[in-house]
């Protein structure tokens, strides 16, 4: 699986960035929505990237015994090319 | 380029069994596809010489056709004038035989109907349709990553619900 770890850690690191302006901000009796919102999309991304790392090699096959099931039960004909 | 019925013939078995297996009734699901390709067929002369893009704009379309067909509460054909059997599923294993699959689909469906929607869509995009993470991602507006781990999640949560059987069919 390609994992950028790289990408990881930026994305951790922009975000504790963030939430010490955020938090600087709140001391002074200040909001900094900008700061707020980018510290959450940050590490939203950081967790997903997280996530994603720790998932096993076989996370992602299509033909491991619950995808043959899977595929062999939808195996629908589709309709003939539509009448245009 | 590729023309309209060469598409079809790549996205149409692909697009009719997510439809169903993503809570359309068969019979359902092959008119939206019909009605899909008609509205692809019209917009033949805009369309670039795109796979990745065509295929998305087909899923997209579909979709919204399904959510207006919901939201007008109503079916173009009667639910039982195809009956799947009629159909003929087509297994891919000489062991499978119709009645298995048509039993398999049940299951499947009930568990799929189980899933959280984000996990049901990601897992059937990827092993239905058979779209790459990257497409999923574009398709559902989320992350590759987001869509890797919702894919394992929908995995992870089916073979519990499927544990039985999974068993009778090993």
């Amino acid at each position: 699986m390609n994992i950028s770890f790289d990408n990881i850690r930026t994305n951790t690191t922009m975000a504790a960035q963030g939430v010490q302006t955020s938090l600087e901000a709140a001391k002074a009796n200040e909001t900094n929505l900008e700061a707020y919102d980018l510290t959450i999309s940050l590490a939203d991304a950081a967790i997903e990237d997280i996530k994603a790392a720790g998932l096993p090699k076989d996370a992602l096959r299509r033909d491991d015994d619950l995808g043959k099931l899977v595929s062999a039960a939808f195996s629908l004909p589709p309709p003939p090319f539509p009448d245009v | 380029m590729k023309t309209i019925e060469e598409h079809y013939k790549v996205l149409a078995p692909k697009l009719t069994n997510w439809l169903v297996a993503s809570g359309s009734p068969y019979a359902e699901a092959c008119d939206l596809v019909q009605e899909t390709f008609v509205k692809i067929w019209n917009m033949r002369n805009d369309l670039h010489d795109d796979d990745e893009a065509i295929s998305g704009l087909v899923f997209t379309i579909a979709r919204n056709l399904r959510k207006n067909l919901a939201r007008d509460g109503r079916r173009l054909v009667l639910q039982d004038e195809i009956g799947e059997d009629e159909a003929g599923a087509a297994p891919q294993s000489e062991s499978a035989t119709s009645d298995d699959c048509a039993y398999l689909r049940r299951k499947l469906s009930a568990a799929f109907a189980q899933l959280p929607p984000v996990l049901r869509e990601a897992y059937t995009l990827f092993q239905v349709a058979e779209m790459s993470v990257r497409e999923i991602a574009v398709q559902t507006g989320v992350s590759e990553n987001l869509v890797k781990v919702r894919i394992f999640r929908a995995k992870e949560k089916l073979k519990e619900l499927l544990a039985d059987v999974r068993k009778d069919f090993r």
